[in-house]
């Protein structure tokens, strides 16, 4: 066997570890799966914000906000239980419109879990398919399933008219 | 008198500037005539060289022999770290040292846990590869080649114990996903060598990149793993992949 043949054999073997060492290039993907719901009012149809808000999740651990007097908000993004069909959200309307309110309105979702392992270096999400929402009408006038399925995009899910 | 003598000298000068004029004048064709010579030859030799190699060219045979070969990177790879096991044998036709279309069937089944301790496990499954090389030397003992594949593999699967985590509700369980099927196509570039070692033995490595043309999504998941492809990372669409062969020619071959 000649030199270079030798040399070669011992060259491929030496850049082996390096090739195969490529290719991992971390998640690139969106994974946080929320139902976002939308604020309409009824009268035109327009979007609108509230001055002040405050959400949360009914039976949540330590009574924790998801939103706490939030101002300029015209759309809120809900975490859905992952191993129960059911979650419900109390909305807290503090101010639309420079108007002090003080209203609360409760909604729940109804729906069916499906787990989905996306990749190793993103993991596994859990999506949603909303069955039917029911909800409180303090202030609350009606509200629209814009799109059933809740994935990982940021798509509008709820639309609440008031 | 005195005219004459002015006669004289212009009659003579004007005989030497014209022999002069002669002398630099055939000198310069001989230097011509030379330099033409030498490019008739130059040319000459290189219709002779151009003649030679298509002489040698078409004594090489169309078919110049099958030749088998097995890739040892996976299986010794599985001795190292007990996660993928794969098998691949191929087939390449030797078309006048310079073309070699080649087949390249597999096995592999992939056992692989996470970080985060969960289990991908897939069924054996087979995949196919076909595309030709083409041998930069018209050599058949030692070459550099470029070349280009088909790929397809379908793949049964299951994962086993995916951490599920919700923050918000503080929720925490693990899943299994299982029965999970996903087809996939995909091309690759090839570049790699082979050398002769002995007789009918020769060995050589090739790396590629490979470009996912399709994989069907399940419901669940998209798949990990695909065979004959590697590793299917969100949102890459490429992979790359190493081969270390050793090949043997079937002792049969073409006649000249």
């Amino acid at each position: 066997m000649k030199p270079y043949k030798i040399l070669l054999a011992l060259l491929s073997l030496i850049l082996l570890p390096s090739i195969v060492g490529c290719g991992n290039e971390g998640c690139q993907e969106t994974i946080s799966v929320n139902a976002r719901c939308s604020f309409y009012k009824k009268s035109n149809n327009k979007s609108f914000s509230f001055d002040s808000i405050t959400v949360y999740g009914v039976g949540a651990p330590d009574d924790s906000l998801l939103y706490n007097r939030s101002t300029s908000q015209s759309y809120v993004k809900l975490p859905l239980k992952k191993f129960t069909e059911e979650s419900s959200y109390v909305f807290h309307f503090q101010g639309a419109e420079s108007e002090i309110i003080d209203k609360k309105d409760t909604v729940t979702f109804y729906y069916k879990n499906q787990s989905y392992f996306i990749s190793e270096d993103c993991g596994t999400v859990v999506h949603h398919l909303v069955d039917s929402v029911i909800y409180t009408r303090h202030y609350i006038d009606s509200l629209i399933i814009a799109k059933q399925s809740i994935i990982n995009l940021d798509e509008e899910n709820l639309l609440l008219l008031f | 008198m005195k005219k004459i003598f002015y006669y004289s000298f212009s009659l003579i000068l004007l005989l030497l500037s014209s022999t002069i004029e002669a002398q630099s004048y055939s000198s310069a064709q001989r230097s011509r005539s030379a330099e033409e010579a030498q490019q008739r030859r130059e040319a000459e030799k290189k219709a002779a060289e151009k003649a030679q190699k298509k002489l040698r060219r078409d004594s090489i045979p169309l078919f110049g022999g099958i030749t088998l070969g097995t890739d040892l990177i996976a299986p010794g790879s599985y001795l190292l770290k007990r996660e993928k096991l794969s098998f691949q044998v191929s087939a390449e036709v030797n078309l006048k040292n310079r073309y070699y279309p080649i087949v390249e069937l597999g096995t592999s089944r992939m056992n692989l846990t996470s970080e985060d301790d969960y289990n991908f496990k897939s069924k054996n499954a087979f995949y196919s590869r076909v595309g030709l090389n083409y041998a930069f030397q018209q050599r058949p003992d030692f070459y550099f080649y470029g070349g280009i594949r088909y790929g397809f593999s379908h793949v049964s699967y299951d994962i086993l114990g995916i951490p599920i985590v919700g923050d918000y509700w503080g929720e925490s369980q693990r899943v299994d996903i299982l029965d999970q099927k996903s087809f996939s196509q995909w091309a690759s570039i090839v570049a790699g060598i082979k050398v002769k070692i002995y007789k009918g033995f020769s060995m050589g490595w090739n790396v590629r990149y490979n470009f996912l043309i399709s994989s069907t999504k399940n419901a669940n998941s998209n798949t990990w793993f695909i065979p004959g492809y590697g590793m299917n990372q969100a949102g890459s669409s490429s992979s790359t992949a190493v081969e270390y062969n050793i090949y043997y020619q079937l002792p049969f071959r073409g006649k000249k």
